[in-house]
């Protein structure tokens, strides 16, 4: 294999991935002082899922800041963070799963875990769900189910984001005893979602992105048309398909370059042995395939 | 086949970490008190001890006179009254027995007695000083000191804790909607302890520095709500508004004695719920039951 | 197709653009401040 003419991005995506996590995260103290980051920063909200109750994080989380301004009485809808979130999609798209976002790292991580891995390619069904969890978690009931104040609940948040336990409730508790008293059902029971997405991610491969992860769905509308994008140069191509073999997303990049699920990890370009797979960054379709038209 | 194996490992991982979870969470809680109560008993117990082997010496100097009045004692002991101080005690009984001793063995025995009463003296206030320091040195201190003022203008200072038996501090903001939907329950509460000498006063930390935006919003609330409880705020930069500034969880409620001290733990969690409401309550009768014992 | 993959793109990145301002001329900002910089009990699952 010729490795010297792998990208570096693909090639040094698990660094890539621990520094955007380390930089989201970035005041480390706080974490035994047991306090959160109260600074400028969390005017604006990170690309990744990082919840902004986690005390290293430096901004507010999109999914969490989203449905805190829909949930406000003041507003019924979020414009600032949905543009916010519109920019994002549309410059990187999916890149942000694949190199930025934390608990997506985090997953990954745990599917290194030696473990007998299963496919996902049968349950491809299921990734609609997360456009659902968008639509009625993040949407639909914060705007609607309000007290007579017209105050909503974050029911992302409060219901099914795992990641608020790991990086919110759980050091946070360790370090407060007023917490530890606090914790009570509803720890419980996102405790045991987090733990089901642990235990997930270890046989399957990003388990929480391709099924739940409201942010995916997101930035997976807008990956189609996002500046970032895989190029697939057909000339070169001599239809092995390896590329679909390596992909643990479930895409065939070689018939969908621009997938909805395709993260942008480069697996594909790393599993391609004539080089035909290349990331672009640009206006217009620089996909090299057929259908330049579109 | 293989693929019930992966899932029952799946299940028993789950259920192990669950359970590891769970009595990690319940051991390290229960270690941490028992191990601070522990740590505040042995300090006790030392100086205690010392003092009560100064006790010792001081009867055993004179040992065969002390002998004396014991012996004589013991048709009295049925009466002792354990509150009363020792050395009390042991005049009264020198008193009774007067007539045994010469004039010289008389003025050491009394001397002794003398002596031991104001050693006595010493280990009860230890005793107090520990018990008081339990309480506070649990969240710190008192409320610092403070000049401001409540929604309508009018001046507030600290003698605001003296004028009641205790004071319930609940900490709050505009819009966070589990400190709001227990306003109303605050005011139930206010209301019942009135009796009781007690008091229920909101802070809500955007009406610091008197923040019209601020107040404006609160007083909608409160009005929303039936809240009719005194607010209060004061300068974001005093030493009170750092104590408030520095609470992190909303919402927070603090129990204060008549001194200004912190009784117990402080509670995070709306009293909505029942069981906030109870641990609130325990604060409070811990708070009453100090203030009776003065 | 009605649009250019890339008017598309200029479009949505405009619209972001002019969505995110927008929000922040109408305060939506301090509310994301006010809830980022708190822990808000309910947001992280405690209680």
């Amino acid at each position: 294999m010729d490795k010297k003419k792998l990208n570096p991005l693909a090639r040094f995506r698990g660094f890539i991935q621990a520094g955007a996590t380390l930089l989201t995260n970035i005041h480390l103290p706080n974490f035994a002082k047991g306090t959160l980051y109260q600074g400028n920063g969390k005017y604006v909200c990170v690309p990744g899922l990082n919840c902004y109750s986690c005390p290293g994080a430096a901004g507010a989380c999109p999914v969490g800041a989203f449905q805190a301004v829909v949930g406000s009485s003041k507003f019924r809808f979020s414009y600032y963070i949905t543009g916010i979130l519109i920019l994002f999609g549309v410059l990187l798209g999916r890149f942000i799963c694949g190199f930025l976002c934390p608990f997506g790292w985090f997953q990954e991580l745990l599917h290194k875990i030696p473990s007998p891995k299963l496919s996902t390619k049968k349950l491809k069904p299921l990734r609609y769900l997360k456009y659902a969890v968008l639509l009625v978690m993040v949407v639909l009931l914060p705007l609607l189910a309000v007290n007579e104040l017209g105050m909503g609940d974050p029911f992302f948040c409060k219901y099914l984001c795992p990641q608020g336990v790991l990086e919110g409730a759980l050091p946070l508790s360790l370090t407060n005893a007023g917490i530890r008293a606090a914790l009570g059902k509803l720890f419980t029971w996102k405790a045991c979602i987090l733990l089901a997405v642990i235990m997930g991610s270890v046989v399957f491969y990003r388990p929480f992105c391709k099924w739940l992860c409201p942010l995916g769905a997101f930035y997976a509308l807008l990956n189609k048309v996002s500046l970032f994008q895989m190029r697939v140069d057909t000339h070169k191509c001599v239809s092995c398909g390896a590329c679909a073999r390596a992909c643990k997303m479930d895409v065939d990049i070689t018939k969908t370059p621009n997938h909805a699920e395709c993260i942008r990890c480069g697996m594909c370009m790393k599993a391609c042995p004539t080089d035909a797979i290349q990331y672009k960054f640009g206006l217009g379709d620089q996909s090299n395939t057929e259908t330049t038209k579109e | 086949m293989k693929f019930s194996r992966v899932t029952a490992l799946l299940l028993s991982l789950t259920l192990a970490f669950s359970l590891a979870a769970c009595g990690q969470g319940a051991s390290s809680a229960s270690s941490a008190s028992s191990s601070s109560a522990a740590s505040s008993a042995a300090a006790e117990t030392k100086t205690e001890e010392q003092l009560l082997a100064e006790e010792n010496e001081i009867l055993s100097a004179n040992d065969a006179l002390w002998e004396k009045v014991f012996a004589s004692m013991d048709k009295n002991m049925t009466e002792t009254t354990l509150s009363t101080n020792y050395g009390d005690f042991l005049r009264s009984s020198v008193e009774k027995t007067k007539d045994q001793f010469s004039d010289e063995e008389y003025k050491t025995l009394t001397a002794d007695a003398e002596k031991i009463r104001a050693i006595e003296e010493q280990i009860a206030t230890l005793a107090l000083a520990d018990a008081a320091a339990s309480g506070a040195a649990a969240q710190g201190t008192a409320f610092p000191q403070f000049e401001g003022s409540d929604l309508e203008g009018n001046p507030v200072d600290n003698s605001l804790f003296a004028g009641n038996a205790f004071t319930v501090v609940n900490f709050w903001f505009n819009g966070c909607k589990p400190c709001v939907e227990e306003l109303d329950d605050l005011n139930a509460l206010n209301e019942k302890v009135k009796a009781q000498g007690g008091e229920v006063v909101g802070i809500n930390t955007e009406t610091l520095d008197g923040n019209q935006q601020g107040i404006d919003a609160a007083k909608k609330l409160l009005a929303a709500t039936g809240a009719s409880y005194r607010n209060i705020y004061f300068a974001s930069g005093s030493d009170a508004g750092k104590f408030a500034l520095n609470i992190m969880a909303f919402p927070t409620t603090y129990v204060f004695d008549r001194d200004g001290n912190v009784v117990g733990q402080p509670l995070l969690g709306g009293i909505d719920k029942e069981e906030n409401l109870a641990a609130l309550q325990k604060n409070i009768d811990a708070a009453l039951a100090k203030d009776n014992a003065k | 197709m009605f649009m250019t993959k890339k008017q598309a793109q200029l479009l949505l990145l405009a619209a972001g653009v002019l969505m995110l301002l927008f929000g922040v001329w109408r305060g939506e900002a301090d509310t994301v401040f006010s809830k980022a910089i708190r822990l808000c009990m309910e947001c992280v699952g405690i209680g």
